[in-house]
């Protein structure tokens, strides 16, 4: 049992790779070293050397976006890392304030008429992000402090705070060029586009996967992160089947992410009934894939209202940051996230993926509900009296258009970090209750648990080191806030302190998800009392992006029935 | 004012004369980006992503792809001339520079109120004189290995310098008569897997008669190298893996849970050992032979090593195309289960060897008895080169495969287009096609014009003497080394004749449906679907 399993990570789209970018942050081996943390790196990272013969650590990763949205990042793997000149901050077309900083080389190719510009940098002095270069990079003398950067906006780009590397970048990062779906449109709309990158990549991709997977001794399975709005839902599609060909017995978790959707102009041009329409068969058609090829799944993101045209971003208690940033929002994601797979990453995991997927996939009840409580607001109490307290009245969910129903769930996963066992109960609290028994957090958790919510199973995990909320983390709440909160706070950052927080970060199998099902479907027009002729529009309206047509009538409807059955699998409890 | 803005004011439009004028001034803007690429002599581009990235080609395919096209009838000339690159894959540069010229030489004509349709009418008349010539010139095809170098050779010129096209050649024609099936008289390109290994020099690059995989053995104790060896091919997982049945959820006791996951286990060492016997069956104790495992599926440490403790090369995670390619380079058969393995099963190969380089493994499945499938392994020192490389390779094994296919092939060096042009010259024409013939006639003239300033000669004087001299007489084409005439058949030039029917055909097509345009608009549709 006691060797953690290896996870191969995908990031597909714009939004997963805002996500992921944060995920990998937070984990870096770089800066926890596996012995200073309960981690093993090995679960995500994989090992290899440069060069130089230095050990060097990058993250077991494929990723997917669109070229525009690459910027500079990646575009050296960390074989390369040894060259002395590192590009490493992102492009800066789009920043014009930046423009005049940089040390740059203009130069305009005329192309048809178009201009190209082609920024050369001389960018050794201007690395902005490295604090901690990287084995064998040469961090710059003249380097200069700069100002922290930490606001919602001050990111546009993932590759501009992402501070890991590939470590090849040719074959895991894959940049989608917009001839290869519809020339003429910068973006990847629909889930048939998608699928028709997939076909034109798909040997890079399963080689990718190969490569990772040949590596491994103990494949444990995948985590696959797609944005479930746009046409990447269609490049996931093509992997995830592939995937249950040639991995099946692996387990997979899959998350479909929500952008936030801010209220700016980019995003006020597809709040109409055309793209609405366009965007939920998107997410029909990624849920119905994941049914049939993932072990489970959720929707994730901050939206409060996936379904809505106009659907806006959740409000959070406390946090001062504006959640509509991307920014923002996938920080506090890959937080839940971090903490959710905690315990299948810990050196010698007590409860391996594989066993968290079986327990919210009992019944038959693919999809899932994440919630989270970030952090889990003790303050200067116990756990005991926060609990007996407030209950789990700071958990919100990330689901959207889900509830966390806890008297109603079959089983729940609560996985606790950072509280320690003297912060369980006091003296006092241990003669008053009788409950000389509780001397740790599982202990307590499970009786709450078990005395608040009788119907249910629950898996409660306790794991100890805190959730490192530093930079480029952005400061979500205030310092009051966090110093409040915190149980410890360091100085060891150039950038500002770091605080260590406790959090609660659980999912469920409840069948409010059938609710969250039956409002898709009926959207849709599918189910029983649907109608064919508003799945019809549904199907059409997206058909007709493609120039392809690989994605039939027939295809789609088998998507919505998939849903249906997985809807009627909640209800017949 | 235009009709379209009645119906909608913000449609943008061109009528007649400036409709004809965004037309031609497209194909010559696009022409005039390829000229410089055209034939052996052609000159490269370099292309700069917006990430930095660099490609350096002359290969009109790669370039109409690699560049952003924003206009829109440059757009549909890439699109023409490209559209038949899956099965031809050559000839783009030409048809782009024909569209290109034709259009060029037509602007005056329509501008001086010709109709458009005299014009085009004239241009069929010349299609199928050119056909003719075509059909005249062509060259049947015989499967001899040194025709068919001559074959790629001149394909491979074209896209790289000359010593390594020759090595090249060879390569692909070797791969190409190694794979060809006599009995159905095809060619699977797919049976060529072209590697790429960043190692060495270019001039290293070589043809496996057999496979190379891209990974390796994974345990300190597994032999490296071996000759004389079995190959089994499987599906099947050799690795441990706890199926969600057994997850603790389920299951109400811990023993039970234990005892379920040994039994797992069991279940795995027992299709570990069933390999080993049929290694010890046909590997007997002071034997030669050996034994290699070629798994799709994982297999873990401890199944490694008891391959290992049996002097058994084991490999994980093959590719699911190289199961099918072992079989075909190997012989024997992919098997999905190790319960009913016979030796019958079994492919061979005289050497099976690893190759480390760096932080990367691969292994060589080498000379196989009578392989269907082999391996071209390019080396290079740098990615760019290699790219390059491949694109030539792909360019030169098209090539062989086409022509083969065809059954024919066409002197190259502007041979045909000469002739097409001396054709059309004597074509007795009535006077409505008069106009469309001699512009067509004048305009393929740019193909060996090109080519020959492209190798820096003095165009006037070499196409002169090629059409109007006692030299010209017969099949002549462009000696572009010496500035001279020659005959391109016994130099061992030839092009495809697929791209030559393309070229005629594509190039007509494109240009007739670009002069009869009499107007363009752009109402706002953000697509025309
Ligand atoms: N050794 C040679 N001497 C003279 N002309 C040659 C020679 N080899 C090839 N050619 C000519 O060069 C032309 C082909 O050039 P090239 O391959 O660069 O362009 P293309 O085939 O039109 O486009 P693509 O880029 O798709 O290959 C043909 O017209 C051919 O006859
Ligand atoms: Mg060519």
């Amino acid at each position: 049992m006691g060797t953690p399993g290896e996870i191969i990570t995908f990031q597909v789209g714009n939004y997963a790779n805002f996500v992921g970018a944060h995920f990998f942050n937070l984990q870096d081996p770089n800066i926890n070293p596996d012995y200073e943390t309960d981690f093993s790196h090995q679960v995500f990272w994989r090992e290899g050397r440069n060069l130089q013969k230095q050990k060097v650590l990058t993250p077991r990763v494929l990723m997917f976006d669109l070229k525009a949205n690459w910027g500079n990042a990646f575009i050296r793997s960390s074989k390369d890392l040894s060259e002395p000149s590192v590009v490493t901050a992102a492009s800066s077309y789009s920043h014009p304030a930046k423009l005049n900083k940089v040390d740059q080389a203009e130069k305009n190719i005329s192309w048809e008429g178009k201009v190209q510009k082609v920024v050369l940098r001389n960018d050794s002095s201007e690395s902005e992000d490295d604090t901690e270069p990287l084995p064998g990079t040469v961090k710059s003398v003249n380097a200069v402090k700069k100002k922290v950067k930490l606001g919602p906006y001050d990111f546009c780009s993932w590759g501009e705070y992402a501070k890991w590397r590939l470590h090849n970048a040719d074959e895991a990062a894959f940049r989608i060029p917009n001839f290869m779906y519809n020339a003429g449109s910068d973006e990847l709309v629909s889930y048939g586009q998608g699928l028709d990158v997939y076909n034109k990549l798909h040997e890079n991709v399963e080689d990718g996967i190969r490569h990772y997977a040949e590596e491994c001794d103990h494949l444990e399975g995948f985590h696959m992160l797609v944005d479930e709005y746009d046409g990447f839902t269609g490049i996931a599609g093509g992997i995830m089947e592939y995937l249950g060909d040639e991995y099946d017995k692996k387990a997979c978790l899959g998350l479909g992410l929500n952008y936030p959707f801010p209220d700016n102009e980019n995003w006020s041009k597809k709040r109409t009934l055309k793209e609405y329409k366009i965007r939920v068969s998107n997410t029909a058609q990624l849920w119905s894939s994941f049914t049939r090829h993932s072990r489970v799944f959720t929707s994730f993101g901050v939206t409060d209202d996936i379904f809505s045209i106009n659907p806006c971003s959740q409000k959070f208690a406390n946090v001062v940051q504006d959640c509509t940033s991307p920014y923002i929002s996938s920080a506090i994601l890959a937080a839940t996230l971090d903490s959710l797979s905690s315990p299948y990453r810990l050196h010698s995991p007590t409860f391996p993926l594989h066993e968290m997927t079986s327990v919210l996939n009992a019944f038959g009840h693919k999809m899932t509900i994440i919630g989270s409580a970030f952090p889990f607001p003790v303050g200067q109490q116990t756990l005991f009296s926060a609990l007996d307290k407030d209950g789990f009245s700071s958990l919100s969910t990330l689901t959207p258009n889900a509830s966390i129903d806890l008297q109603k769930s079959f089983g729940n996963i609560f996985v606790m970090r950072g509280i320690s066992q003297d912060r369980v109960m006091s003296k006092s609290e241990t003669r008053e209750y009788k409950h000389a028994d509780i001397k740790s957090v599982t202990a307590c958790l499970e009786l709450y648990c078990q005395e608040s919510y009788t119907r249910s199973v629950h898996v409660i995990k306790d794991i100890s080191s805190s959730f490192k909320l530093r930079y480029p983390f952005p400061k979500l709440y205030d310092d009051t806030y966090l110093d409040t909160h915190s149980t410890a706070k360091r100085f060891t950052n150039p950038q500002g302190p770091s605080w260590f927080l406790p959090t609660l970060a659980t999912a469920h199998n409840t069948p409010t998800t059938g609710k969250v099902l039956e409002r898709i479907i009926g959207i849709i027009g599918g189910g029983s009392e649907g109608s064919a002729m508003k799945l019809k529009t549904f199907y059409e309206l997206s058909a007709a992006t493609c120039n392809t047509s690989l994605v039939d009538f027939e295809d789609f409807a088998d998507c919505i029935t998939e849903l249906c059955a997985l809807k009627d699998s909640y209800s017949s409890e | 004012m235009s009709a379209i803005s009645i119906l909608n004011p913000k449609a943008e439009f061109a009528r007649a004369q400036q409709a004809l004028a965004i037309n031609v001034s497209a194909a010559k803007g696009i022409s005039e980006i390829m000229k410089s690429n055209l034939g052996p002599k052609g000159t490269m581009k370099m292309l700069v992503s917006g990430a930095g990235d660099i490609k350096i080609t002359k290969d009109g395919n790669v370039l109409l792809h690699e560049m952003q096209i924003q206009h829109p009838t440059a757009s549909l000339i890439a699109k023409a001339s490209t559209a038949h690159d899956d099965v031809v894959g050559d000839g783009t540069t030409s048809i782009v520079l024909l569209i290109g010229e034709t259009m060029k030489s037509a602007e005056p004509i329509i501008s001086e109120g010709c109709h458009p349709r005299v014009v085009t009418d004239g241009l069929v008349v010349a299609k199928d004189e050119a056909q003719k010539v075509l059909e005249s010139m062509k060259i049947p095809v015989s499967l001899d290995r040194t025709f068919l170098i001559d074959v790629s050779r001149t394909a491979l010129r074209t896209k790289v310098h000359q010593v390594l096209a020759d090595h090249l050649a060879a390569i692909c024609t070797d791969a190409v008569l190694n794979i060809y099936d006599k009995e159905s008289k095809s060619i699977d390109l797919h049976m060529i897997e072209i590697m790429d290994m960043q190692h060495r020099n270019e001039l290293d690059s070589c043809l496996v008669r057999g496979l190379v995989m891209d990974h390796g053995g994974r345990h300190p104790d597994m032999p490296t190298s071996l000759s004389n060896c079995y190959i089994l091919t499987c599906n099947v997982s050799l690795e441990f893996e706890k199926t969600e049945v057994n997850a603790g959820f389920f299951y109400s006791s811990s023993e039970k849970r234990e005892a379920l996951l040994a039994s797992e286990r069991e279940f795995i060492d027992q299709r570990v050992q069933k390999i080993i016997d049929l290694k010890k069956q046909v590997c007997p104790p002071g034997s030669d032979k050996n034994f290699v495992v070629i798994n799709q599926k994982g297999i873990d440490p401890l199944s490694l090593d008891a391959l290992a403790k049996e002097g058994i090369m084991g490999l994980r995670r093959a590719k699911r195309r190289n199961m099918e390619r072992l079989s075909l380079a190997c012989g024997g058969m992919a098997m999905n289960s190790v319960d009913d393995l016979t030796p019958d099963c079994l492919g061979y190969a005289a050497n099976v060897y690893e190759h480390v380089l760096g932080e990367n493994k691969f292994t060589y499945v080498e000379d196989c008895k009578n392989p269907k499938s082999v391996t071209i392994l390019l080396k290079g020192p740098t990615k760019y080169g290699m790219v390059q490389m491949k694109d030539a390779i792909r360019d030169g094994l098209r090539a062989l495969s086409n022509s083969i296919q065809d059954g024919f092939v066409v002197p190259g060096a502007g041979a045909f287009e000469l002739s097409v042009h001396k054709a059309l010259e004597k074509l007795p024409m009535d006077s409505r096609s008069v106009l469309g013939v001699k512009l067509f006639s004048k305009a393929i003239l740019c193909i060996p014009k090109i080519l020959v300033s492209n190798a820096g000669h003095d165009t006037q004087a070499l196409i002169n003497r090629a059409l109007y001299s006692k030299d010209g007489e017969g099949v002549v084409g462009l000696d572009l080394e010496n500035g001279d005439l020659f005959n391109p058949v016994s130099a061992g030039i030839y092009d495809i004749y697929a791209a030559k029917r393309q070229l005629i055909d594509a190039s007509i097509v494109v240009v007739t449906n670009l002069l009869l345009t009499d107007e363009i608009m752009r109402a706002g549709l953000s697509s025309l679907k």
